[in-house]
């Protein structure tokens, strides 16, 4: 029952607590927020991001052909050129790829009409959005998939995938596990150990520097030993929704997901029948208290102890997401919560009507022997 | 023995101030906004992205300011904001002892509201995707409208023209037609957006949107830009026509009702001058 309706009670939720965005509502949400809101941060120092917004092709090669003389981590492209323009800048650009063959490209994918019905992770994926070198260039350069998944479409990013399971054989790796096997292979070795299609990506308290192309040209030492991701902050169209903001720019939440990797600050995710057992232990607890307790006092006790467990649920989770790093989704617990008080107000409601009902029937009964 | 223990005392006090003075350089400032100064001794200088600052420095954040201090021998980023007076010793001290704090953490972000206390801006319920665009800073405000219809209430219904508009900030300018019409503008002359609405009133009855007002929210105007609205015939010459202009958001619906409510009452409630409000009678 809880399972059925936890969605619709999500709602609900969001409009108790200071949510991110009202709508694909989820717990995390809140603790995410909340945890990104403490006055303490952290700057990533392995990560740079260079904004190439309202940048010319040719300004971005100008870049691509600097990457070589830098003492970089790594460097990676959230860019796709899908159509030819100029022919000399697009030769330009295609050899200054070809000169540092380090560098990790995006591709994006979909998933494929016969699959499609299928659950996420068991979908087969065809590669649908790439640059015009993709051909000449998919066996000599690295690439990856810059898909993020939702639960909706538009909806609130909170995962980011290992890899791609491309129809015909063989996988894509998303654009943050090709950039952990380029820069760090054992960072994505643990990602791979750990088994899951998607991780939760580690958002709060973090920030990181973002440099302009002129900033790396006049000053190239702000790069060095740094992975750079190189992406437009301002591009409507690859602006998204997360947990810690409305409106993220894809290369930035790119980045997140790496930090999280590099970091190994995963966050594990307790199993479906964990929280449903949770639940259920929950109402029976709750109504056991409720036949247990005396009729007069019953009413009040059950709301008092039902806002006691809402504050404890949002302590509890909290706790164990930030300290912890584990995601229990308290939704089923809460709403069976609600379910147990509502049987327990109907059994407090007709408890008071029969015996009002009684009570009446012997003072007649009392009346007509007079 | 004694001199050799005030010696031994004086080098690990010298050591510990050799440390410090040593750490002393290594923060600096991330970001700032709003006009935060910084008072290392005598001296007063505007904080700026980049600046150097010791732990004995004092920051002065204004109302509604924040800065960003880094230490960048472990890039922990440690933010205040204010208003008031800190070192920045005790800016990262309470700032660590706060991230700490589940409890505070939570409880912060628990929407809680309160109609007391004077309390004038209020948290939306929801932030339009749009809104954060125009409006960063003051996406997730809004004036809570019984105090800003505890402000409009009697300029509304007083009939002596003391809504001129005349202190407003902005450049606004209006026009009635012999046909019936009327048209207004407003160019927005500061640095940050402006919000406003038009409401009419006819001296008894209700309140409602005027015909050239925004029937949704309120309308947004950014830095550097202007809006003009026109309706050519069909204006009741006898309505009163009136524009309020305003810094953060506020529901005109909301508003509405507040007035309708203070009307029905015939009631004057408390006011509080707590933010800018300027009114033109168009």
């Amino acid at each position: 029952m809880s399972a059925l309706l936890v969605a619709p009670f999500s709602f609900s939720a969001g409009s108790m607590i200071a949510d991110n965005g009202g709508k694909d509502f989820n717990m995390t949400d809140f603790y995410s927020l909340a945890a990104n809101s403490r006055p303490v941060r952290e700057l990533d120092k392995d990560i740079l991001i260079v904004d190439i917004e309202n940048k010319s092709r040719s300004e971005i090669t100008d870049l691509i052909e600097l990457l070589p003389y830098l003492n970089l981590k790594g460097a990676a492209l959230d860019v796709t050129f899908n159509e030819l323009k100029d022919s000399t800048d697009d030769a330009r650009l295609l050899k200054a790829l070809l000169a540092y063959p380090s560098i990790i490209l995006a591709a994006a994918v979909s998933s494929s009409a016969e699959t499609a019905d299928l659950e996420i992770e068991s979908q087969e994926y065809v590669i649908d959005d790439y640059s015009f070198f993709y051909p000449q260039t998919k066996d000599s350069l690295l690439y990856g998939a810059v898909n993020l998944p939702t639960k909706y479409v538009g909806g609130t990013i909170r995962n980011f995938p290992e890899d791609f399971k491309i129809k015909g054989g063989g996988s894509l790796p998303s654009f943050v596990t090709a950039i952990a096997r380029r820069v760090d292979p054992q960072a994505a070795a643990r990602l791979k150990s750990r088994g899951n299609f998607m991780e939760p990506i580690d958002f709060p308290s973090r920030e990181f520097d973002v440099v302009t192309i002129d900033d790396l040209f006049v000053s190239p030492e702000l790069s060095d030993g740094k992975i750079l991701l190189i992406g437009a902050l301002g591009e409507q169209e690859d602006i998204h929704s997360t947990p810690v903001s409305r409106e993220m720019p894809g290369v930035l939440i790119h980045a997140y997901a790496l930090s999280t990797v590099l970091r190994n600050s995963y966050y594990d995710v307790t199993p479906k029948w964990v929280n449903i057992i949770m639940a259920f232990l929950l109402c029976f607890l709750l109504s056991l208290a409720a036949l247990s307790l005396k009729p007069r006092i019953k009413g009040l006790v059950l709301r008092i102890v039902q806002l006691a467990v809402l504050y404890l649920v949002i302590r509890i989770g909290y706790y164990m997401y930030v300290d912890k790093r584990i995601i229990f989704d308290f939704s089923h617990s809460l709403l069976m919560l609600t379910f147990a008080l509502f049987a327990a107000d109907v059994w407090i409601g007709l408890h008071y009507i029969t015996e009002l009902s009684l009570s009446r029937l012997k003072k007649r009964k009392h009346e007509t022997s007079i | 023995m004694k001199h050799l223990f005030r010696l031994s005392l004086l080098i690990a006090f010298m050591i510990s101030f050799g440390a410090f003075s040593a750490n002393a350089q290594e923060y600096k400032v991330r970001s700032v906004k709003g006009n935060v100064q910084i008072k290392c001794g005598a001296k007063t200088k505007t904080a700026s992205a980049g600046m150097s600052v010791t732990n004995r420095d004092m920051i002065v954040v204004p109302k509604g300011g924040t800065i960003k201090i880094i230490d960048t021998r472990d890039s922990q980023i440690y933010e205040y904001d204010g208003p008031g007076q800190t070192s920045v010793t005790s800016l990262i001290f309470d700032a660590k002892k706060a991230a700490s704090s589940n409890s505070s953490t939570i409880h912060k972000n628990l929407t809680m509201r309160s109609r007391n206390g004077g309390l004038v801006m209020a948290e939306k319920g929801k932030v339009t995707r749009a809104l954060e665009v125009y409006d960063p800073e003051a996406q997730q405000m809004q004036i809570d409208v019984s105090m800003l219809a505890a402000r409009v209430y009697p300029l509304a219904t007083d009939s002596a023209d003391n809504c001129t508009g005349a202190d407003a900030p902005v450049l606004l300018s209006h026009e009635r037609t012999p046909e019936g019409g009327l048209s207004m503008k407003l160019e927005n002359t500061l640095n940050f957006p402006v919000y406003f609405n038009i409401i009419k009133h006819n001296g008894e009855g209700q309140f409602c949107i005027s015909e050239i007002g925004q029937p949704v929210g309120s309308y947004v105007v950014q830095p550097a830009q202007s809006i003009s609205r026109e309706q050519f015939k069909g204006i009741d010459p006898q309505v009163r026509h009136l524009m309020i202009v305003t810094n953060y958001y506020y529901d005109v619906d909301e508003l509405l009702n507040s007035l309708n409510t203070l009307t029905l009452q015939q009631a004057q409630a408390t006011q509080t001058t707590d933010f800018p409000l300027y009114m033109l009678e168009l």
